[in-house]
């Protein structure tokens, strides 16, 4: 037979076992996978567009929704964009308690996608403890925010609450906790001979490809490129604190989960150095400041609440355009907003990493076995609202 | 390696293809070029060592130009990664299409699909015109990141 | 048609009003509430991710909340559930695959919205791209918040069993 005659297209999802939001067109030969086509835009929900008609500060929410479980990072580069519009920098203290959101957001988002892995290579111990592990720091990031995951912090010009009373101590505990916590991982989950077989060698991306195709985050990273962009372009904190950039040089799906690992590791380092470190001072923008009437400004003084008084709302933004990035949990986020001077803004573009590694998914599954395709898909850290928005 | 400095290299490298070379400190180039020029301009810039796009962008000016911004920067050298190259090229409004650079970068496969999807451009020589990505198969009518495609709002300004 | 001993004879159709006599006990006070019982402690939600929401629902169902010992625990294949849980919006591509995911499932079976999204479509109330659950699906409980907290989860289960259990939702007829 002829290799089209035996050719058989096979649809997987949009709804299966993987839990994702996403079709996945496979051409198989037998067991082997000849092209798979990523099938998208089940979750689009044009943020982009409706961006247009909402005001700056009422994007923020709804730039944090497509990337639920990673929220910090839409939310600081979004701002940042608006900040450099506005020409404004957030006070010192302002940008640690920022550097220390988004390190706790990495951990537990790192944790959500190992947990997911898990479900996918058929390791429920996995998802298990990754995700009981991410509740402790959901409450850290609950205490410190209000919000167990949607937490729009951030805001122009600084963020919305200072340190809660007794927080260093809370976290000390939950850092020591998952330090005592992690060579059980290792024991169960990633010296485990059968997760071994099942993700090393498999989906390897080499170093050129990795380039060429603009992958993002630790997939990057996990293919021997040193690309780190609070390394690259620092912002917020990162440019006092002392960390590494983590790579392997493998490539592998097993490469890809290890950088997530001790991206863990790291993220801890800087958090205790970010509770040594951090300054004393205001927590929003004198500029702001300003603009709170005085008898609240009293009480955002006692509480360390940043209450807003209303004309905020109607933050005008010059026009002009501007581009940030950030590295959040799953890769590098990019916004580019262009502003007319309005009070919504004229074309925002949002890429998210998850976009931008979708194009693995037809790279890396070419020639492979069927079974092979969830311990790809799980490696890659993908989360389909993210790239869909 | 200086802002100024590779801005005054990118200036030399694209000067004769007519192209506009201006910059924003502390890490943005902006390179405007003509449409018919944007192939080779974007095969300059890689060969520099600006090796992959991070953002492709359509803005629309309704009944005058739509621009295309492509967000490009180095993985592999690290000294140009902190610095972004926006490449920039005008549309007539009646006529969006510029040729792809999918060859020049691979990594605009799904970004250049999505701006045809949402915002109805043609990218001549992507294998993907004309199919969807993002929205429902069966969508007709206007791309919806147009202005003119409108979505209900509440209140009276907002 | 039926011949007693004695020789009366009983026309009808007999497996028909086996079936009747059958519906008679089970719906009857004993039984009924045994089966009710059963059903609302047998909820198996099926793997359908629609939006966001998934990232709350997959805690909900992690140690700490641990909705398992309601009884309710997702699963695979939409044949073996009863539970469409959307989780989160819906988009109009996904619209269509959440009928095809209800269409499969035996009955009786119980669709919960999960979500200010599955209720009005939330934050993204003006998308283009979004559908109403309620516009396409029989929807049982809704749950609000954006995205609801893990215990809102539990509650619309506990919610979802109260109601089985009153006999609302699960009819036994002929
Ligand atoms: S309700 Fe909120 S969290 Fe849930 S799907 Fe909608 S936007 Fe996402």
């Amino acid at each position: 037979m002829s290799l089209e005659e035996r050719e058989l297209e096979v649809l997987i999802g949009p709804q299966h076992p993987a839990s994702g939001h996403m079709r996945l067109v496979a051409k198989i030969d037998g067991d082997v996978v000849v092209e798979l086509r990523p099938n998208i835009g089940y979750v689009h929900r044009s943020v982009e567009k409706l961006a247009e008609v909402k005001k700056y500060l009422q994007i923020i929410p709804l730039v944090e929704r497509p990337s639920l479980a990673d929220t910090t990072a839409n939310n600081l580069t979004y701002v940042m964009a608006v900040e450099k519009l506005l020409g404004i920098e957030p006070p010192p203290r302002a940008q640690y308690l920022r550097t220390l959101l988004a390190e706790i957001n990495r951990i537990h988002s790192h944790f959500y996608g190992m947990g997911i892995h898990g479900v996918m290579i058929g390791s429920s111990t996995a998802y298990m403890w990754c995700f009981g592990d991410r509740e402790p720091l959901i409450e850290l990031a609950q205490e410190l925010t209000g919000a167990r995951l949607t937490y729009s912090y951030i805001v122009p010009g600084g963020v919305r609450r200072d340190l809660p009373q007794g927080f260093e101590d809370k976290v000390e505990k939950v850092m020591r906790y998952l330090e005592n916590r992690m060579p059980d991982y290792f024991d169960l989950y990633f010296n485990n001979p059968v997760t071994r077989a099942r993700l090393e060698g498999v989906g390897v991306l080499s170093r050129e490809d990795a380039i060429r195709l603009g992958v993002a985050g630790p997939n990057l990273r996990a293919s021997g490129v040193p690309y780190d962009v609070r390394k690259v372009e620092p912002y917020a904190a990162y440019p006092e604190l002392d960390f590494e950039v983590v790579t392997e040089e493998a490539g592998d799906a097993f490469a890809r989960v290890m950088v997530r690992v001790r991206e863990i590791q790291e993220s801890i380092k800087i958090i205790r150095q970010v509770l040594k470190k951090i300054p004393d001072g205001p927590i929003l923008n004198e500029k702001y400041m300003k603009m709170i009437p005085p008898n609240l400004r009293k009480q955002v003084e006692e509480t360390g609440r940043i209450k807003f008084p209303g004309v905020f709302a109607n933050l005008r933004v010059p026009a002009g355009e501007a581009i940030a990035r950030v590295e959040g949990g799953r890769g590098e986020v990019i916004f580019h907003i262009v502003s007319d001077g309005k009070m919504s803004p004229y074309r925002m573009r949002m890429v998210t990493p998850s976009f931008r590694n979708v194009i693995l998914f037809e790279h890396l599954t070419r020639g492979v076995r069927v079974a092979d395709i969830p311990a790809i898909y799980g490696s890659l850290d993908y989360f389909p609202p993210e790239a869909d928005r | 390696m200086k802002f100024e400095e590779l801005k005054g290299l990118i200036e030399e490298k694209v000067r004769d293809l007519g192209a506009e070379v201006s910059g924003k400190e502390p890490n943005v180039i902006e390179v405007k070029v003509p449409r018919e020029k944007v192939v080779e301009a974007a095969m300059r810039l890689r060969d520099m060592g600006f090796d992959h796009v991070k953002a492709v962008t359509a803005v629309d000016y309704p009944n005058e130009r739509f621009e295309v911004v492509y967000v490009s920067s180095s993985y592999s050298n690290l000294d140009l990664a902190y610095f972004l190259v926006n490449l920039r090229t005008d549309l007539p409004y009646d006529d969006p299409r510029m040729p792809s650079l999918l060859e020049v970068w691979p990594s605009v496969l799904y970004q250049e699909h999505e701006e045809h999807d949402l915002m109805g451009i043609v990218f001549e020589g992507h294998p993907r015109m004309g199919e969807r990505l993002l929205l429902p198969e069966n969508y007709e009518g206007i791309p919806p990141l147009r202005k003119e495609f409108k979505v209900k709002t509440e209140g009276i300004n907002a | 048609m039926v011949c007693a001993l004695d020789g009366s004879m009983w026309v009808g159709n007999l497996e028909k009003a086996a079936r009747k006599a059958a519906a008679w006990l089970v719906n009857k006070t004993p039984i009924r509430s045994l089966r009710e019982w059963g059903i609302a402690f047998s909820l198996w939600p099926v793997h359908f991710t629609t939006a966001c929401c998934g990232a709350e629902f997959g805690a909900s169902a992690a140690p700490k909340f641990d909705t398992e010992r309601f009884g309710f625990l997702p699963f695979i294949a939409s044949r073996q559930c009863n539970v469409l849980f959307i989780e989160g919006t819906l988009s109009k591509k996904m619209a269509e695959a959440a009928i095809w995911v209800y269409e499969q499932m035996p009955d009786p079976k119980f669709v919960i919205a999960m979500g200010a999204c599955g209720i009005d479509g939330g934050i993204f109330w003006n998308s283009y791209n979004v559908v109403r659950p309620k516009d396409i699906l029989p929807v049982h409980v809704y749950i609000p918040g954006c995205p609801p907290r893990p215990e809102a989860v539990a509650q619309a289960i506990i919610m979802l069993q109260r109601k089985i259990r009153e006999g609302e939702l699960v009819t036994y007829e002929v």
